[in-house]
């Protein structure tokens, strides 16, 4: 069974008194031990699932219909009250920005045995030695010390680990990272997804929803990745198949205008047109006026999500 | 690491950045301490009358003179400085405490629970301050506990109000998400996440309204609604000493002085603390 399993979820935002659309229908499993990325470009929905799965969105947002369930509770459904007992302890989220993810008047350590104390029973002194072995595991020297220094002590790495050491201080079975590594430069990026690999999915079988725009960090940590365009997932499919043979016109078009390294090879590619807005979303297949290969009845039909090989799955028509 | 300072450094750089709040909080610690402790040390009691010296300019025994009873304009100041700063404390405290859970509650949950709280507020503060104290006072009586409460009521809706725009801003901040999506409670993130990080303007504000307050309460006692003879009240002196300025100006210039110096003190810690909290509004 999968760990987290998202049903026909259709996300919504008011705006000038109309419901407009973010995410339509989209359907996805996390399995335990993977890391299942979810890629596309600004506004296409992706931290909107996110936030949707967190039961965390704004006001003028909501849920239309679609269940997420988590083990045998459904998310989309649950009271407020529950919801505070799940988070943090079964399904834990970071983000993109972490120096801002830290409440700048409490020293770190407060932070995380705060969250220790709220989900497990533990003792002040309990919490604290909880607290050292996690910034300790996720390698930050002089802990001790550490847990004494206020946020804004921290760099943007140090403040994402204590971010992450918060998230998985209570052993969640899920963790939600909302673009964890954007803000970062790229070698605390690789140790950030590091520790989530090693600490999250090798040893303790959790499994990790990773949003992102980053098509090089979907290569180096997704087991499986969802590449959405403008609310819907249009490719659905295993890292390697889907990089060495992406199906669907977008998903190619995305990894064409990737620069590729030390070759000089003329002007980069990009793909004509850009997202459409909420407001304005295109009839039939969402990406057919900025599909090479559109055809006529692109227009008109919305194609579904369907199975095409052992590991891959693809909405488009030209795979009918 | 970055971005650290040493204590000393750090607190030097706090005192450059505002020599006005340690001005205000100078003068208001020196008012409240000699306040606090006149009984111990004045050789009079506020209602003493020296016969002997009616209308007395400033003299060695009576050190700013006194008025048309006798009594020590010095030592009445003093006691009359309790006065103001029981009602500017009291006032100040109980506005504090409903006006910030109402308008924690307001901006936290929005919605109908905003309209709900807000809207009367709006009304209670479509009056004019000195309107609504003078009504207050005039319907419900002339004691201090009812000019707290009168004075209380004007500021309720003024720390309701900024304490909502404050919690506007930070409930939308990243932390406040964070702490949400760790599992803290709506009290917890009100209480523990918001409150302390929403608070600085009005703390802010609160300095300024204890100004207000020691100045409503001197006008309450200048029309004769507030404290009554003969007990000792800045403005009720200021009131008593209108029909001796030709011949005693000291009763009322010492009052007068001494609420412009404690309104001053209050207003400039006010603005000091604008500077140190809020170096983007700088100017404003």
């Amino acid at each position: 069974m999968s760990l987290l399993s998202v049903r026909d979820l259709s996300t919504e935002f008011r705006s000038g008194g109309r419901w407009l659309e973010a995410v339509s229908d989209v359907a996805f499993d996390l399995q335990r031990g993977e890391i299942l990325g979810l890629v596309g470009e600004s506004g296409c929905g992706k931290s909107t699932i996110a936030y949707s799965v967190m039961r965390l969105l704004a006001r003028n947002a909501r849920i239309r219909s679609g269940e997420v369930w988590l083990d045998d509770v459904n998310l989309a459904a649950l009271d407020e009250e529950r919801l505070q007992d799940l988070r943090g302890r079964q399904i834990s989220m970071i983000f993109q920005d972490p120096t801002t993810a830290l409440d700048s008047l409490f020293t770190v350590g407060h932070q995380v045995m705060e969250t220790l104390q709220e989900h497990l029973d533990l003792d002040p002194a309990g919490a604290r030695q909880r607290a050292l072995e996690l910034l300790r595991q996720l390698g930050i020297p002089a802990a001790n010390q550490r847990l004494n220094a206020y946020p804004y002590q921290f760099s943007g790495g140090m403040s994402q680990r204590i971010a992450l050491a918060i998230a998985i201080a209570c052993h969640p079975q899920v963790l939600i990272a909302d673009e964890p590594t954007t803000a970062l430069d790229v070698t605390i990026q690789a140790q950030i997804l590091q520790l989530i690999r090693q600490l999250l999915v090798d040893e303790q079988g959790a499994g990790v929803l990773l949003i992102t725009h980053d098509l090089g960090v979907v290569a180096q940590v997704c087991d499986r990745v969802a590449v959405m365009y403008a609310g819907k997932i249009v490719e659905f499919g295993d890292v390697h198949s889907l990089f060495s043979n992406p199906l669907h016109p977008y998903t190619q078009a995305l990894l064409n205008s990737l620069p590729s390294k030390g070759i000089a090879r003329g002007r980069l590619e990009n793909i004509q047109g850009r997202v459409p807005s909420l407001a304005d979303r295109p009839s039939g297949c969402r990406f057919h006026p900025r599909c090479p290969q559109a055809k006529a009845v692109c227009r008109k039909s919305v194609p579904p999500l369907k199975q095409v090989s052992a590991s891959q799955e693809v909405a488009c028509v030209l795979y009918d | 690491m970055k971005r650290e300072l040493t204590p000393n450094a750090a607190l030097r750089k706090t005192y450059e950045a505002s020599r006005s709040a340690v001005l205000g909080g100078v003068i208001i610690c020196v008012l409240v301490l000699l306040t606090a402790t006149v009984s111990l040390y004045s050789p009079y009691t506020p209602e003493a009358m020296d016969f002997m010296a009616p209308l007395s300019p400033p003299t060695r025994a009576h050190l700013l003179g006194t008025d048309n009873f006798g009594r020590d304009i010095l030592t009445r100041v003093l006691y009359g400085y309790q006065i103001s700063l029981a009602v500017a404390l009291g006032s100040v405290g109980f506005g504090l405490v409903v006006g910030v859970s109402l308008g924690l509650l307001a901006g936290y949950f929005g919605g109908i629970l905003d309209n709900i709280i807000m809207r009367p507020m709006d009304v209670l503060m479509a009056f004019p301050a000195i309107v609504l104290v003078v009504a207050l006072t005039g319907f419900v009586g002339r004691d201090v506990s009812v000019m707290i409460m009168a004075v209380a009521v004007v500021y309720v809706p003024i720390f309701a109000r900024v304490m909502r725009g404050s919690t506007l801003e930070v409930v939308n901040e990243l932390f406040v998400e964070g702490a949400r999506a760790r599992g803290a409670s709506h009290l917890r993130l009100m209480l523990r996440h918001i409150l302390p990080n929403a608070i600085p303007p009005v703390l802010i504000q609160a300095s300024i309204l204890m100004g207000i307050a020691i100045l409503l309460e001197s006008a309450l006692s200048f029309i004769g609604l507030g404290t009554q003879p003969p007990d000792p009240s800045l403005g009720l002196m200021l009131s008593e000493g209108r029909s001796f300025m030709q011949q005693a100006p000291w009763m009322v210039m010492v009052p007068g002085l001494a609420i412009s110096l404690a309104v001053l003190g209050f207003n400039l810690l006010g603005n000091g603390l604008q500077e140190l909290l809020n170096p983007a509004g700088k100017g404003r």
